[in-house]
């Protein structure tokens, strides 16, 4: 591949580390789903 | 409509248009008209996404399906997170720091001209038919429910929203996005609390709740595997995962949006919204279909929501069959109403043990009557008119706003559907005027001219799709398969698509020939399985994706392997100039 470093994909410098939001992000779906699993027990 | 509901739709839209022109002032080079200069806050921007990819379908479509089926749909989104996750550490970067202006304009850097072309041809052809669906499918809904005539209500969809999006360029767009997000969730949230204020004095919110979730509509999870339903956790999971990878990652109208973003991260701080809010949004959504489902046990609704056809049926020899059906309905209704009132009696504290269980089998058994005769109703229909594709689910919403909801409240939900119209065409026009002029104007047919020429071809291209879409909406809204058509063709499309984006971001050795190849292949192996298997159309994006990246892998190292494109080795100031 011939592109510029910076048109590749992978990490770079400048970028922040956003790998907490994206656990985060994560954690979050699976409350979300644990949620809807418990409202079907639930009312259903 | 009352005079203030329609007062409250007429502030909607002068609101929308002045700030669409208000913020899309300094547009004058292309920079600025297709990317606001890359300027924008990570919340305006992800408001922006969240507010292109909820259409007025989804609004009426997706409370319909929450009437019928409850809350089983929610599992479509399962996958978006995990594909904002993966974008946000693959293309966001890479395209904001590529300086482009088309997701297509990557794929020439890569791989070379012919890859784009066709990819960007792709997205213009299915893009604009579907933006023809986008104003098809509200307008319609509305004609019917307050028999307005049907061209002019196209052209009340699409001519205040060409205009601010032809004069404003993306800044009018993302800014007009932001406040129809706050109309089409303020609406939303208004119609969950009057729905729940309808409930009868006697009736909690939990018993209407397990009253819905005795016929099922309380169950979100389908854990089953089979590539025949279509909505269960996997595909939703897995299905879903491609298709958003597809949508967000490679289609103009979404790339676009965090294109406009001030820099990375806010780029995919803007994704990462949607992360977080997306399925809790839809959820709603869905809740205000199964609260409408309560809402119709204790309040008569007709026995079909879609009337049109009435003329039609009454008129026919069968109109005392029907007329037999309707008294059928509605001394069902009625069985089925003192069914749900007691099993919300027999929750109550102090209740006989077996009680409750006995009131909710009652309450089955007459909810299935009534299902029936509905269903019986709908096949007399369908024979009478000779419309095989007769459905009522889009109506039962706007049937329940017109006819129970108080004056004012109408014009905040109508408001609200024309707001999320009008932010997911607004988007849809913008996105296909930049493709359209970067990847096939400037590169192909005008190369060097300044910027004030590609500016004023932009809009005149922003014009001469918003008519091609309100003319295709026309056609559109005439026939019913071909919204469906339209849906297919665009998941013959999507994980195709995202097979070359996965070629050019992760296999090393692809060059242009695979890339071509495969896509073609890819193409071919999603009609292949549509027309000779079961397998519903969350799947077909991960076939279409698993084609190309196979096929174009192999066919690149079978071809020499790698190749610069045309631009390779500039830097990208030099190719952005």
């Amino acid at each position: 591949m011939s592109l510029a470093p910076s048109e590749r994909p992978g990490t770079h410098p400048d970028d922040s580390n956003l790998s907490a939001t994206y656990a985060l992000v994560l954690v979050v779906e699976v409350i979300v789903i644990l949620g809807l699993y418990w409202i079907g027990r639930q009312f259903g | 409509m009352q005079w203030i509901d329609w007062a409250i739709v007429a502030v909607y839209l002068f609101w929308i248009v002045w700030t669409g022109l208000r913020m899309g002032r300094k547009t004058e080079e292309l920079e600025s008209y297709f990317l606001a200069n890359r300027s924008l806050p990570w919340w305006a921007v992800g408001l922006s996404v969240m507010a292109t990819q909820l259409s007025a379908i989804t609004l009426v479509g997706t409370t319909g399906q929450g009437y019928n089926a409850g809350l089983s749909f929610i599992q479509f989104y399962f996958g978006l997170p995990l594909a904002m996750i993966i974008l946000s550490l693959t293309v966001v970067p890479l395209f904001r720091r590529a300086n482009i202006y088309t997701a297509y304009e990557y794929l020439e850097r890569r791989f070379d001209s012919k890859t784009r072309l066709f990819t960007s041809l792709l997205f213009l052809l299915s893009r604009a038919m579907a933006t023809g669906v986008v104003i098809a499918a509200p307008s319609v809904i509305l004609s019917v429910i307050f028999g307005w005539n049907l061209t002019l209500t196209i052209l009340a969809f699409g001519i205040p929203t060409i205009f601010y999006t032809m004069k404003g360029g993306v800044q009018a767009v993302t800014w007009a996005d932001v406040k129809q997000m706050v109309v089409i969730v303020g609406g939303l949230s208004a119609a969950a609390v009057a729905l729940i204020m309808g409930l009868p004095d006697d009736v909690t919110v939990g018993a209407a709740l397990r009253t819905a979730g005795a016929v099922g509509k309380m169950q979100a999870l389908d854990f089953t595997f089979d590539t025949s339903t279509t909505y269960t956790f996997w595909s939703g999971l897995i299905g879903g995962l491609f298709l958003s990878m597809s949508y967000f990652g490679c289609d103009q109208s979404q790339v676009q949006r965090y294109l406009t973003a001030k820099s990375v991260d806010e780029a995919r701080g803007s994704l990462l919204m949607s992360a977080f809010w997306k399925i809790p949004l839809q959820v709603l959504v869905l809740m205000v279909g199964v609260l409408m489902f309560v809402f119709f046990l204790f309040n008569q609704g007709p026995i079909l929501f879609k009337n049109t056809y009435l003329p039609a049926v009454q008129s026919s020899t069968r109109a005392a069959e029907y007329a037999g059906l309707d008294r059928e309905y509605a001394q069902a209704f009625e069985n089925r109403k003192l069914a749900a009132r007691a099993m919300a009696a027999a929750q109550a504290d102090g209740a006989p043990a077996g009680a409750a269980s006995f009131a909710r089998s009652e309450f089955v058994r007459n909810d299935t009557a009534v299902r029936e005769v509905r269903a019986k109703a709908t096949a007399l229909v369908k024979d009478v008119t000779g419309d095989p594709d007769y459905n009522d689910t889009n109506y039962v919403f706007p049937t329940f706003v017109t006819e129970h909801l108080p004056v004012g409240l109408v014009g905040l939900i109508i408001a609200a559907i024309f707001a999320a119209a009008m932010s997911t065409i607004a988007a849809e026009l913008s996105s296909l005027a930049t493709s359209s002029v970067i990847d096939i104007y400037r590169r192909h047919l005008k190369p060097e001219a300044d910027d004030a020429h590609y500016v004023t071809v932009s809009k005149w291209a922003t014009l001469f799709w918003g008519l091609f879409a309100c003319f295709v909406a026309t056609f559109a809204a005439e026939m019913g398969s071909l919204i469906e058509a339209v849906n297919v063709l665009g998941s013959y499309f999507y994980g195709s698509i995202l097979g070359v984006f996965i070629l050019a971001l992760g296999v090393k050795r692809a060059n242009g020939d695979g890339a071509f190849v495969g896509l073609i292949a890819g193409m071919s192996a999603v009609w292949w399985v549509d027309q000779h298997t079961a397998t519903v159309y969350l799947w077909l994006n991960v076939v279409g994706a698993v084609v190309v990246t196979v096929v174009g892998t192999i066919v690149s190292l079978l071809t020499g392997g790698a190749t610069a494109g045309p631009d390779a080795g500039k830097s990208a100031a030099t190719r952005a100039a």
